[in-house]
């Protein structure tokens, strides 16, 4: 394997928060969420790239997970469950605001979606996320500036 | 940033981070086997791959192909002599040992033996891939290690022996800790990423001496210098755990080396090479002097180890890398102070089963520690162990791994299955048999021997596909199963005597907790709540739940505590299911008819109002991923273990780190049975010292001292209280 166990625990209290919160936006239960990011490190781990920087390895991670978690909700098993029925688990702890919020959010189109946790949840700037998503930083600002307009009339309707 | 995104950034409040083992992780991404593949095999196919297998091993009988394996050459001289080390170990004068005659040993019809080197290379290059990659091997660094004396001989000689013991499984059995205590020396590891040093502490007239301490180092070398960059190779050794025997002081070490270019006018630096030895070394110091006795290296990632009377049992998974071109290492090796030594092909054992054809082996290594040391090996070429269950006479070799097809008429059931290897170290090593059972099995306490019986407890996912004329579908048909499964051991091997299939969990409930205990195992199962199961297995032949207790939450792990209780440690849970804290609480298993709950469990709430920008993350006793930081005086009714977690405010971008220890004392007869005498918090911002604050308690008679990295608390037992007495830094001992 790329590492010891010892750096890997490094490595792994790094980007464990970042892993799990983007998979958690995708399957809205922490078990799921808990599968994805062992196996998302698992990759990792057997994974024979070799990164420039921590940067780099970073944005594969990221991508990793978001591909890692869209397989994993568009599988024939979990097709049949309605993904957002286990957001119910999350309201009885969360503030209503939060939640509402929280809800619209993950309910957006994946790729307004993917731009808005990223900028937002996780702190990534624009140039960083068009090489998460290996596309233009205008194609991000576009599609950010949409998703906020997406969010802003769902949270009317309300 | 206006109002709206703010909100949107809150939002994110909503997600519960969840802790993970990342050891857990560490072991299963080494053990990981990809069975999706199998899916694409289906009955019709796997025929015509067998008749093509068939036609092209007659082609190779009759010497219509080529057999080229001739042509390659192994680099390495092999050495099948047995080894030796000298007292030292220092002039290492290499001596034949006594080895024992697997031939004329009774060893399970299960496995085979090779006759020669080249049938083993044929079957190596033939298996299946293993999914655990070697690097390359090297041998022993020029790391640094200091031994610095740091306090003064005491003049008196009143000496308290302690009996402080490591929260092991099975008794007699020790397990690695980063402390270790003998007599009334203190060996402790503080867990730290800034600097490894191992401290000796000795306790005289009821005073804490620094006698000595081990400083590990990196080395680095210019190697050259090209256009104003050095290319520079260091190498760095870090400390893992310990042991400690009446001779010698025993260091589990992972090392590893790499070159970086760094410029000659600025910090810039760039890595270029990683070279991970995957092996694992222990360091053999003497106790008294801590001079270095010997370094023996072996070949492989550690499973897991244990010490039985003065032997150190090493458990490795290891897999050769067949596309290294330099060289080729066919064989397991290991080194004694930097000499190789290779396995004979003597030593090597390979199931007969073709299903359980593998590149990887599982290693075990024998250390006798006595007064001369002693290296004798044994390896199975049958994938990976990824866990590893001890008792004095034998070790299970647990082998739990996804999906196991079996293929029925109509449908195809696919589960976790475990195969459990079992090695006898009563007498040398003896490869005695082999036993397999559906499920998982998670944990090293969910197998338990008792005289010729393996009580195992495995749970997991069947899933039920099909064929509609003859194509293959999904049926999505799924059950969670939770099995108790009993195995005698008898002349012809391992044989399954006794399966509790059902009762075992409501539902869709899966175990999270067992605990043998002679004839008794208390299981936890949890979906929404935690029923704690009473199983009697006095007759193996008929186990039968006798009580079952419900309560909210669930126990990960239960420590059996005097005859009759069992300490549950957990989580809190709400009746969706959804955790919300961790839990301790006394069950009284006196009465198998009727378990119950002793008073209140003592609950810590896991996400308190902090701030409205302030979010707690990692939070969780340590205990609940590690029983071996539990501390228990069972004298004295006290045990103890530390909660380390990780704060992050939003509205300054601060992380910060805090370690808790808190020490319960237990009565019984309360209303409120866990009673907190000790609560020690520190907290800090530096991520150095995230996971070198409070480590361990150990005791010396009435002293009780909290090991804290380069600081030791202690207190004195009195009235059935730890009263606090003095905070003793390391470094300004005299």
């Amino acid at each position: 394997m790329r590492l010891t166990e010892q750096e890997f625990e490094v490595k792994y209290y790094l980007y464990k928060d970042t892993i799990y919160s983007i998979a958690y936006t995708y399957t809205h239960n922490s078990f799921d969420a808990s599968d994805i990011t062992q196996e998302v490190f698992m990759k990792y781990l057997n994974s024979t790239k070799s990164f420039t920087s921590n940067d780099d390895e970073k944005y594969w991670l990221i991508r990793v997970t978001i591909n890692t978690s869209l397989s994993y909700i568009t599988s024939s098993w979990k097709k049949k469950v309605d993904l957002l029925d286990s957001l119910e688990h999350a309201k009885d702890e969360a503030n209503s605001e939060e939640f509402n919020y929280y809800k619209e959010i993950v309910s957006l189109p994946n790729k307004s979606k993917e731009v808005l946790i990223l900028y937002y949840y996780e702190d990534l700037k624009i140039e960083e996320i068009a090489k998460v998503l290996k596309t233009n930083p205008n194609v991000i600002k576009k599609r950010l500036q949409r998703a906020r307009e997406k969010l802003k009339e769902r949270l009317k309707e309300d | 940033m206006d109002n709206f995104e703010r909100k949107i950034r809150d939002s994110k409040n909503v997600i519960r981070p969840k802790e993970l083992d990342s050891d857990k992780i560490y072991s299963k991404a080494s053990t990981y086997r990809k069975f999706s593949i199998k899916d694409l095999f289906t009955p019709r196919l796997v025929v015509k791959y067998l008749l093509m297998v068939l036609v092209i091993g007659i082609a190779f009988g009759s010497g219509l192909l080529i057999n080229n394996h001739n042509s390659h050459e192994n680099p390495i001289n092999h050495s099948n002599e047995p080894q030796i080390i000298d007292d030292s170990g220092k002039n290492q004068t290499i001596t034949p040992i006594e080895r024992l005659d697997l031939n004329e040993t009774a060893v399970s019809d299960e496995y085979l033996k090779f006759t020669n080197e080249e049938d083993l290379i044929q079957y190596l290059k033939s298996s299946k891939s293993s999914y655990s990659y070697r690097d390359g091997v090297k041998g022993v660094g020029d790391e640094t290690v200091n031994v610095e004396g740091t306090a003064a001989e005491p003049t008196n000689s009143d000496v308290v022996e302690s009996d402080y013991q490591t929260n092991v499984q099975v008794e007699g059995v020790d397990e690695a800790d980063i402390v270790k205590v003998i007599k009334n020396k203190i060996f402790y590891l503080p867990t730290s990423f800034e600097s490894y040093r191992i401290h000796m502490l000795e306790e005289v007239d009821d005073k804490l001496f620094l006698r000595k301490t081990i400083k590990y180092g990196k080395s680095e070398e210019v190697i050259k210098t090209v256009n104003g960059f050095n290319l520079i190779q260091a190498s760095e050794r870090c400390p893992l755990d310990l042991y400690v025997t009446d001779n010698y002081l025993i260091v589990r070490v992972s090392k590893y080396e790499y070159k970086y270019t760094q410029s000659t006018t600025s910090t810039f630096r760039y890595y270029s090479y990683y070279d991970y030895t995957h092996t694992t070394l222990f360091e053999i110091y003497d106790i008294e002097t801590l001079d270095l006795v010997t370094r023996i290296d072996t070949a492989g990632d550690n499973i897991s180890t244990r010490l039985v009377n003065d032997t150190l049992y090493v458990v490795n998974n290891y897999y050769d890398y067949m596309n290294n071109t330099k060289s080729f290492y066919y064989f397991p090796f290991f080194y004694i102070d930097d000499i190789y030594y290779e396995t004979g092909v003597d030593r090597i054992y390979y199931p007969k089963e073709d299903d359980y054809k593998s590149k990887s082996y599982i290693s075990v290594y024998k250390i006798d520690l006595g007064e001369k040391i002693k290296v004798e090996d044994l390896h199975i070429l049958s994938s990976n162990a990824n866990n590893l269950y001890a008792t004095a006479k034998n070790l299970y070799l647990i082998n739990s791994y996804g999906n196991e097809v079996i293929n029925d008429v109509d449908y195809q059931y696919i589960s976790p299955i475990s195969v459990v290897t079992v090695v006898n170290i009563s007498d040398g090593l003896t490869l005695s048999g082999s036993f397999k059972v559906k499920g998982y099995i998670s944990d090293k306490y969910w197998i338990d021997e008792k005289d010729n019986y393996v009580r195992v407890v495995s749970n997991g996912t069947e899933v039920k596909n099909g064929y509609i004329d003859q194509k293959y579908f999904y049926s999505y048909e799924s059950y969670v199963f939770n099995y108790l499964t009993i195995f005698e051991k008898t002349e012809e091997g391992y044989i399954q005597i006794s399966q509790l299939t059902k009762g075992i969990g409501k539902e869709g409930e899966s175990i999270k907790s067992a605990r043998f205990n002679g004839d008794r195992v208390t299981v936890v199962t949890f979906r929404q709540t935690d029923p704690l199961y009473y199983i009697d297995i006095a007759d193996p032949y008929n186990p039968v739940i006798t009580s079952a207790f419900e309560i909210s939450g669930f126990s990960v792990y239960q420590h059996p505590y005097k005859d009759n209780l069992v300490i549950g440690f957990g989580y809190e849970a709400n009746d969706n299911g959804s955790i919300t804290g961790y839990k301790i609480t006394l069950f009284d298993i006196s009465d198998k008819e009727n378990i119950k709950a002793v008073g209140e469990s003592f609950v810590i709430a896991s996400r308190e109002n902090l701030g409205k920008y302030t979010n707690r993350y990692y939070y969780e006793p340590e205990i609940l991923s590690n029983p071996k930081a539990l501390f228990v005086n069972l004298d004295r009714d006290i045990f103890g273990f530390r909660i380390q977690s990780t704060t992050y405010s939003s509205s300054n971008y601060e992380t910060r780190f805090t370690s808790e220890y808190i020490v319960f004392k237990v009565e019984v007869d309360s209303p409120k049975p866990l009673n907190v005498i000790v609560h020690e918090k520190y907290d800090t911002a530096d991520w150095k010292e995230r996971m070198s604050m409070y480590d361990r308690m150990v005791f010396i008679g009435k002293n009780y001292y909290l090991l804290c990295r380069d600081v030791v608390y202690s207190y004195i037992y009195e009235d059935g209280k730890l009263i606090d007495n003095a905070k003793i830094d390391l470094y300004k001992m005299n």
